[in-house]
């Protein structure tokens, strides 16, 4: 799903630029569950936003679902955006004035989607998460866990390949926490789709299907099962 | 753009104008510059195509053919009847004809003296005028230098007089026989007729004491060219020593007209000054938006917003609150200009293409000005706006 081939990426001007991915290769196979992991500015949300297609690497070679998108322009690496990822942001990242159906149909306007087909697209997904009882709520009247689970199911809307996960947990209690953790393994079992998720939580990186363990900038260690 | 006509844009059309609605009253206040510039616009642009109207109406008056024929003092004395009279009279080409004296002088009735116009006329030309009496009669081809006078309306009510009583005119006695009404300002008549006495053409040696007559009216038939024959006209007068200046409405329209586009396209012009500061406002409004919606421009991107779609939305935004303003600036406008017709002597006349032009140029000033708040939307990477902070 997933195939890095030296990816090196820094930010700030040229001259002063610091180094943040040195030459970091990976190959993550379809359908399965990969946690990254390491310390804290170990390059973790620099490597997942170019995978993710939102910003560009200095150097290397990026191939999603056997495409090369490395050097795609700005419209294109939209189009793929759309058509093949979901996101889910450690802050959710949802619109405020936006009721939950709204903010799952969100990336169907983008692909011309009617009103009606987003409103059904957009309740079958919450349906999925859980949430069809909140299809009016905005976000400011939902819990953490929830607006969680509604970002998943707009991720889910456009039924990508890949969900990339920046630390989906990181704003929420132990117990939501474990919910969200749930909720994306049962659809990675369900649906086949590949995730990538960055993660603090040893014991649930330790029970994906694969771990990859970063340091200043580099993979120290891909672990597996 | 690929699919201009596809309905991502239809969608896209939708999200924008909702997002309009969510932010109120700064909305609203963008909104207020354009208002501003466009009511101004409209509003000149009405007064000006009014004041054209009225104009033509003007001339409409006096007929477009007619012909006027100023004597040139400068270079000769007045203009002699009886030659004007045979040189123009029996020319198969005219209609009907006039001649007129005009003077300053006194007039003087009761207590009451006061400055006017002494026009000495020849009783046809009063017909080409279309000077009707409300009061009394008019003078006719009887009276003759026999101490009859007609005064305008302004006169008559500015001396306190009516028909029976005596003005003095000059020294001269004359019995006053009729009003005018009040009339509008008339094209190619040399005096305003409300504060004229009219007397007589033959008392014009005695009263006006100007030598011969001042100006003609030449009314020439239907289908010919009035300033072919005014030309004509001229040059034979010319000849027979008589040097004039010949007016035609066919001119004047034309010379008015010139001037009177240069003044609109002025008036626009500053009108125009208001509509770009109020795209200016939208410009700013747009700017403050697109940096407090950072995020939603990032997760747009995110879940797959080309940066063309992005353009799309804020420059829909930008038009959207453009047209609104400039829509209710445009009536706005009108209102003012029907207002403004109240207090002035003209009539209101309701143009509704300005109403279509004044929301077209503020449509096209939000385009304009929401191309550079846009496009800086679209440039914004992904990763910088959606970084948590
Ligand atoms: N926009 C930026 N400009 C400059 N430096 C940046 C920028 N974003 C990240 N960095 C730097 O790049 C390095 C890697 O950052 P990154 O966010 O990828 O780390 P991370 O592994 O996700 O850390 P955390 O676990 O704290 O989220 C850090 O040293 C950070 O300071
Ligand atoms: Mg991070």
């Amino acid at each position: 799903m997933i195939q890095l081939t030296d990816i090196t990426h820094g930010y700030g001007p040229a001259r002063s630029r610091t180094q943040v991915l040195d030459r970091v290769s990976l190959v993550m196979p379809t359908s399965q569950m990969w946690a990254l992991t390491g310390a804290s500015g170990s390059g973790k949300s620099t490597l997942l936003n170019l995978v993710g297609l939102l910003d560009r690497p200095h150097s290397g070679e990026i191939k999603l679902a056997g495409q090369n998108v490395s050097g795609l322009s700005a419209h294109e690496a939209a189009k793929v955006r759309n058509r093949l990822i979901g996101f889910v942001f450690q802050s959710f990242h949802l619109m405020p004035r936006l009721s939950a159906w709204e903010n799952v149909a969100l990336p169907l306007v983008h692909r011309a989607v009617g009103r009606t087909a987003r409103r059904h697209a957009a309740m079958e997904q919450l349906e999925r998460v859980g949430l069809d009882d909140r299809l009016y709520h905005r976000p400011e009247e939902m819990s953490g866990g929830q607006r969680q689970r509604v970002a998943i199911a707009r991720a889910l809307v456009t039924q990508p390949r890949l969900i990339l996960a920046d630390e989906p947990t990181g704003n929420l209690d132990s117990e939501s926490g474990a919910m969200i953790m749930a909720l994306l393994s049962r659809i990675n079992r369900e649906m086949g789709v590949s995730i990538l998720m960055v993660t603090h939580d040893e014991a649930l990186a330790r029970s994906c299907d694969g771990q990859v363990v970063m340091q200043d900038g580099r993979i120290i260690q891909t672990v597996t099962g | 753009m690929e699919r201009l006509i596809g309905s991502v844009w239809i969608e896209l059309t939708g999200e924008a104008l909702a997002s309009l609605r969510t932010q109120g009253r700064r909305s609203l206040l963008a909104l207020l510059g354009v208002m501003i510039g466009s009511a101004s616009v409209v509003a000149l642009m009405s007064f000006s195509h009014i004041a054209k109207t009225e104009v033509m109406e003007r001339f409409q008056e006096v007929g477009v053919n007619t012909v006027q024929i100023e004597a040139d003092f400068t270079a000769s004395q007045g203009l002699d009847a009886l030659r004007l009279d045979t040189t123009l009279r029996d020319d198969p080409q005219v209609d009907a004809m006039g001649n007129m004296a005009i003077g300053q002088g006194y007039v003087r009735v009761g207590n009451e003296s006061l400055s006017a116009a002494i026009a000495a006329v020849s009783p046809d030309i009063l017909d080409m005028l279309h000077l009707a009496t409300v009061q009394g009669r008019n003078l006719t081809r009887l009276d003759g230098c026999n101490g009859a006078v007609v005064l305008g309306a302004k006169l008559a009510k500015d001396a306190r007089a009516g028909t029976g009583d005596t003005a003095y005119i000059e020294g001269y006695g004359f019995q006053i026989v009729g009003v005018f009404p009040f009339t509008e300002q008339q094209a190619l008549n040399p005096v305003n007729p409300d504060q004229t006495a009219f007397i007589g053409l033959e008392c014009s040696r005695r009263v006006v004491r100007k030598l011969g007559i001042t100006h003609a009216l030449v009314r020439v038939g239907e289908g010919r060219d009035p300033s072919e024959w005014a030309e004509n006209a001229r040059n034979d007068l010319m000849q027979q020593g008589q040097t004039v200046a010949v007016r035609t409405s066919k001119d004047m329209i034309a010379a008015m007209n010139s001037q009177m586009n240069l003044m609109s396209a002025i008036l626009v012009a500053i009108g125009s000054v208001s509509l770009l500061v109020g795209g200016v406002g939208v410009m700013n409004v747009m700017l403050m938006s697109v940096m407090e919606r950072r995020k939603e421009i990032g997760l747009r991107a995110a879940i797959g917003a080309t940066p063309n779609e992005i353009v799309f939305i804020f420059i829909v935004e930008a038009v959207a609150l453009s047209v609104g303003g400039g829509l209710i600036g445009a009536l706005v406008g009108v209102g003012l200009t029907a207002l403004g017709c109240v207090f002035l002597p003209i009539s209101f006349v309701f143009d509704p293409m300005v109403l279509v032009w004044g929301t077209a140029i503020a449509a096209s000033v939000g385009l304009v000005f929401g191309i550079h708040p846009a496009v800086s939307a679209s440039r914004i990477l992904p990763v910088e706006a959606l970084r948590a902070d």
